[in-house]
């Protein structure tokens, strides 16, 4: 169930409490309890929603009308109903081209956080692949490049670093995945100056708890989460299995709400971005970030929940 | 090395089932009514396997050739690159092979596809009539559409699996040049498919081995 009206009030209060520690606070923007939550990015103290819209399998669907049409509508609730951060890359086929179809369509939305990452083993090559990228986006300007997990990264920061100095991106980052290479991105976070790193956490893969996600709030890096889903296998894992009673506590009321607010409930997180054909699934994700988020006692709970599975 | 070392198979796969099906729908609906021409062409190939005539080798293979040069440019150059970046790497190699068929009928004595009496060549002669006339029916045997139906000369499952099958029925030693592109698309197009969580997943596999054990027991 749902939590009640009490429930939610309770809930805003938490957050308001917690929001000096975590950089939390809600949606100005839109009513306080149907927006999504914002963290701050370290670097600049801007907001973002706590919850964005990834591109990896969900938007490549190359020239199909009417999935091209499917995938701008879900663009189009992401954005209504408080979205702002859609992250894509080279690598993921004809996602970029869907996100410039759907968002022409669409009108491009003033609050469009736009991700992307620079995908290429010839830093020389990044450049072009940048404009080439912006293109296929009909953007101006990217708000966020990242290296794409950390190919060529020290030549391709080296560049970043130039066009964020000169006002052609805003922020700058890394990205990994699937666990890979993590005493690289630790070496990258301690050494670098870096807005934003991205990596995998969800319920079952927790690695990033132990050094990353500290590290993290220690050095001021934003963090994107990617594969809060496993690509869905976390969802159809856990379907069939009953949801714990005090789930409604926290405003839980589905499995996905259940492993989404696990990831945005550690307060190192900045934007976990679940990718979606439906739009039923983008408004049940940003509605896990318009209410209380767990804390650490009861994330503790969440994994030990799951782990009897 | 040690960057891809890290991958899975499973993460170069970027697109979802539905919209893997949508491709060959879209890709057949862009070539009708090529379809008709690649139904003919298949007949063409089973007739002349069967008549024993002097130029049966040059023939076949000059159709099987053009078939491969026709899926590298109308299925990986146009319809699959819109969907995976990878595939204007195939593209070229599926080509090669277009032309490596091609060369063989300029050979002064072709590999000759013989009608089979043997029971290998019988297996072989079975699945060379699924990949030219029967793998249409697979699409709708396992659920998916009708428009999404594979045919031979214009995607290419059923084109690896049709020449590996005349390969298998003919003599020479350059056949077996001729069946490594064609096995490694088996191979690739099973992993993709298992990937996606098809259940056809095995059946080019499974016609490729079928082959290269036709091949093998006809050797002897």
């Amino acid at each position: 169930m749902l939590s009640s009206r009490r429930n939610v009030l309770k809930a805003i209060a938490a957050a308001t409490i917690a929001g000096g520690a975590t950089g939390l606070s809600f949606n100005s923007s839109k009513s306080a309890i149907a927006g999504p939550l914002l963290r701050r990015i370290p670097s600049s103290g801007e907001e973002i929603p706590v919850v964005g819209l990834g591109s990896w399998i969900t938007f490549n669907v190359g020239n199909d009308p009417v999935l091209l049409d499917e995938c701008t509508a879900v663009i189009g609730a992401f954005f209504k109903d408080g979205g702002r951060m859609i992250d894509s890359s080279p690598m993921y086929g004809s996602s970029q081209s869907t996100i410039g179809f759907g968002l022409r369509k669409i009108g491009y939305p003033q609050q469009l956080f736009s991700a992307e990452k620079v995908w290429t083993s010839s830093p020389s090559s990044g450049p072009q692949q940048i404009e080439e990228t912006r293109a296929k986006w009909g953007v101006e300007r990217f708000d966020l490049m990242q290296v794409h997990n950390l190919l060529a990264w020290e030549e391709h920061l080296d560049s970043l670093r130039a066009k964020k100095a000169a006002s052609e991106l805003r922020y700058i980052g890394v990205t990994t995945s699937h666990g890979r290479r993590h005493e690289t991105l630790e070496r990258i976070m301690q050494s670098e100056d870096i807005d934003f790193v991205q990596l995998t956490y969800n319920i079952l893969d927790r690695e990033a708890e132990a050094r990353l996600l500290p590290l993290a709030r220690e050095r001021g890096i934003a963090v994107i989460v990617n594969r809060p889903y496993r690509r869905g296998d976390l969802i159809r894992r856990f379907s069939g299995k009953p949801l714990p009673t005090w789930a409604g506590e926290i405003g839980i009321s589905s499995w996905a709400q259940f492993l989404l607010k696990f990831i945005i409930g550690h307060p190192a997180v900045t934007c976990s971005i679940p990718a979606t054909t439906r739009i039923d699934h983008v408004r049940e994700n940003l509605a896990s970030a318009a209410d209380i988020l767990p804390d650490r006692a009861m994330r503790k709970r969440m994994t030990s929940y799951v782990e009897q599975f | 090395m040690s960057y891809w070392s890290g991958y899975a198979i499973s993460d170069f796969l970027l697109f979802s089932p539905r919209v893997y099906e949508r491709l060959f729908e879209l890709h057949n609906s862009a070539l009708w009514p090529a379809h008709c021409v690649a139904v003919i062409t298949g007949l063409t190939i089973i007739a002349f396997v069967i008549r024993n005539t002097a130029f049966r080798g040059r023939v076949v293979y000059a159709l099987i050739g053009a078939a491969w040069l026709f899926v590298a440019w109308a299925f990986f150059m146009t319809s699959y690159q819109s969907i995976n970046w990878a595939a204007e790497y195939m593209a070229p190699l599926i080509a090669v092979e277009g032309v490596l068929l091609l060369a063989l009928t300029a050979m002064e004595r072709p590999p000759d596809p013989m009608f089979p009496v043997a029971p290998a060549g019988m297996i072989a002669m079975l699945v060379l009539l699924f990949g030219l006339l029967g793998y249409p029916l697979v699409a709708p045997f396992f659920g998916r559409t009708w428009q999404s139906a594979e045919f031979f000369a214009l995607t290419p499952d059923p084109t690896a699996i049709a020449t590996l099958a005349v390969l298998a029925l003919s003599s020479g030693t350059a056949r077996w040049v001729g069946m490594l592109i064609p096995t490694a698309w088996c191979i690739a197009t099973g992993l993709t498919l298992w990937t996606l969580g098809r259940p056809d997943f095995y059946i080019a596999p499974l016609a490729g081995l079928l082959c290269l054990g036709a091949a093998f027991a006809r050797r002897g």
